[in-house]
């Protein structure tokens, strides 16, 4: 173990200016976690031209606390108005809000909070042992083998969120596309330039993010009413007793586990893990029968499982370069705006980042038990914002954060447009999430496969002389054909519990 | 289970012939998409080519080459890709059944308007701009509320990215007052 790097990532986290700046993420976290419709992706993109003139390491854990604190931030109007701020928090919302019905809200929050910190602690230590281990293995890849991974990222789109594994691939590969934009690094010749100078240097990935994920979602909401939600007016803070604690440890273990794994799965999210761990709490449960009624165990078991994906999702993002939700396709742009280069090096080069984003979560997880549950109502008024100032604030957000970045207008053009494409986009089953993705991994895919095919000499079915290329060419595969072949699977164990 | 709001191939009228395996709407995507990447192909035999040893074996139009044509293929499955989601009782019209509302043009179109025009108004104007018209035209009326928001938020963001962050925005008509 490096003790000098896990001094200096602590070091560099705790002094005054960045634990403050960490609360600020976390307050910001909750508080777009509370509001339906704004994301933590959406935030992590907003607050990227904020964190430019900040140390690199503060900045990334910054946002890295703000990810933390949005995923429990849901569960709050999930719990007290039953409007999940968040997707991962729909799954809270079943139990959670029948709790706060029958005058249990203050309890049902004490669990979702205490489920959270567990599940988000517990999973940090599983992140700080898996991180570094993965990574070690990750640095004897050659080009070819990163190549074979990133293909398999990429093929993990299939299965991110949507109806649509065919559109999720389409959308990541146009977003490949677009990281082509530019002079080619091999031969520096212009591609897709269209003769435009500001083009040369290719579109860069904040202000898409901010216009796919904020402009796109303000155009979605310019048509939504504002709707009138059922509040529960008295919200008591009140911590689980020992028999809550006693009946929910082993739902918060198991989800742990569940999500943890989950996450750490490239492109799965915190949503699968919320509702992976709410069916487990259930199929577990001594009382199954209490679950979409008020139990607590189903508003442990997911709070437990999305926090603890959200350190597993930043294990393959840290390690190999590869983001494992949405969110951390973000932090992955944000650490390669910050100039660090993601993936096994980034061990090498800047192990000090690793414990300074896992004492950054640390604190994280501890600031939302307090600020969440002692703000607990104070939140479920942030939804009264009406969404006529809120998507107007949003707006100038977002065209003062792209401007910011490079100081040219012509980011902004590029957000409104990357905004009014992804809402069209959005319409027809093409998530935001597959096409940043594929816009974040685009340089690397091409780099190595680029540098494989000189090795070997134009000779692509040398790709198969590495047995590792082969392991996750077999994954790809797999995950392509994942969705139809899960309809057949099914099928035939349905055909074989039928047959006596 | 079926999707309570899945429907069958031509439940729609007008929607969806129930004879063709080819969803309307997606063929009209698949096309729009299969046209950027014939555009697209296009433009990849016009990049400059570089001498077999400058390339290294890599000329710069392979690698786009390579994504457009996966794409097309994919692009192609497109329009069948309904018939196997009605099996496993996905709608994948449900988002898209309802037509967007004019607010959504009218705010797409206020959205290039006020980014058209910033340039010559200044980023500050511009924002105010932003943070008028839009509640305005989201059908917000609360006077009291709007002018000091209107004047207030922008100021503070501008204030904070200028000062904090040594932002220079563009001046605009204003910005000799600022200098």
């Amino acid at each position: 173990m490096n003790i000098d790097a896990i001094l200096t990532g602590v070091q560099l986290i705790l002094t005054p200016t960045s634990i403050l700046l960490i609360l600020v993420s976390v307050l910001l976290g909750v508080t777009v976690g509370a509001l339906p419709g704004l994301s933590s992706t959406m935030a992590v993109a907003l607050l990227l031209p904020f964190t430019l003139g900040l140390d690199p390491v503060v900045a990334i854990a910054m946002m890295a606390a703000l990810y933390c604190a949005g995923t429990f931030g849901g569960s709050i109007t999930a719990i007290l108005i039953n409007a999940p701020g968040a997707p991962p928090a729909v799954a809270t919302a079943l139990d959670g809000y029948p709790l706060a019905q029958r005058g249990e809200a203050g309890r049902a929050l004490g669990v979702a909070a205490i489920a959270s910190v567990g599940g988000g602690i517990l999973s940090l230590f599983i992140f700080i042992a898996a991180a570094p281990l993965l990574a070690s293995v990750a640095l004897s890849f050659r080009p070819q083998e990163y190549f074979a991974l990133t293909l398999f990222g990429l093929s993990m789109l299939a299965s991110i969120s949507g109806k649509s594994s065919l559109r999720n691939l389409i959308a990541g590969f146009f977003g490949v596309l677009v990281s082509t934009v530019g002079i080619h690094m091999v031969t520096g010749i212009e591609r897709f330039t269209f003769g435009t100078s500001v083009l040369y240097e290719g579109i860069d990935f904040v202000p898409v993010l901010i216009g796919i994920f904020a402009i796109s979602e303000m155009l979605k909401q310019s048509q939504a009413g504002d709707e009138v939600m059922e509040r529960i007016r008295s919200v008591a803070l009140r911590l689980p007793s020992r028999d809550d604690l006693r009946r929910i440890w082993a739902t918060i273990l198991r989800s742990t586990g569940i999500g943890t794994i989950i996450g750490i799965l490239p492109a799965e999210g915190t949503t699968v893990a919320a509702i992976m761990g709410y069916n487990e709490a259930k199929r577990w449960s001594k009382h199954p029968e209490e679950f979409g009624k008020g139990s607590i165990e189903g508003v442990a078991g997911p709070e437990a499982a999305n926090n603890a994906g959200t350190s597993g999702a930043m294990v393959p993002t840290l390690a190999l370069g590869i983001p494992g939700s949405g969110t951390t396709a973000v932090i992955l742009a944000a650490l390669i705006m910050h100039g660090f280069r993601p993936g096994p090096f980034l061990m090498r080069e800047n192990p000090e980042i690793l414990y300074a984003i896992f004492t950054a979560m640390l604190i994280a997880n501890f600031a939302f038990l307090f600020i969440g549950l002692l703000g607990a109502k104070v939140f479920s008024m942030i939804t009264l914002i009406p969404r006529t100032f809120l998507w107007p604030s949003v707006f100038c957000f977002a065209v003062v954060g792209a401007f910011a970045y490079q100081q040219q207008m012509f980011d902004v053009w590029v957000m409104l447009i990357a905004g009014l494409v992804g809402f069209l986009a959005l319409r027809h089953g093409f998530g935001p999430a597959p096409f940043v993705m594929g816009l974040v991994l685009g340089e690397l895919i091409e780099k190595n496969w680029s540098q494989s095919m000189i090795i070997f000499n134009s000779d692509w079915t040398r790709f198969f002389d590495s047995p590792i290329c082969n392991l996750f060419f077999v994954m790809t595969a797999l995950s392509l054909s994942s969705p139809f072949l899960k309809p057949v699977i099914k099928r035939l164990f349905k055909r074989r519990s039928v047959t006596p | 289970m079926r999707h309570p709001s899945a429907r069958r191939a031509g439940d729609e009228p007008g929607h969806r012939p129930a004879s063709s395996p080819l969803h309307p709407v997606d063929r009209v995507v698949a096309l729009i998409v299969l046209a950027i990447c014939a555009f697209l192909i296009w433009r990849t035999f016009l990049f400059a080519q570089v001498p077999a040893s400058l390339a290294q074996n890599v000329q710069p139009g392979t690698f786009p080459q390579l994504l457009l044509y996966l794409i097309a293929a994919l692009a192609l499955l497109l329009p069948f890709e309904h018939l196997q989601k009605r099996k496993q009782g996905i709608d994948i019209d449900s988002d898209r059944r309802e037509r967007p509302g004019s607010i959504v043009y009218i705010t797409a179109v206020a959205l290039l308007f006020v980014v058209g025009v910033m340039p010559w108004l200044g980023t500050y104007l511009g924002l105010i701009l932003a943070a008028l018209a839009l509640p305005l035209l989201w059908g917000e009326r609360r006077w009291k509320i709007l002018v000091p928001y209107a004047l207030l938020f922008p100021t503070v963001l501008f204030w904070l990215f200028a000062s904090g962050l040594q932002v220079t925005f563009l001046p605009g008509i204003i910005g000799h007052i600022f200098r």
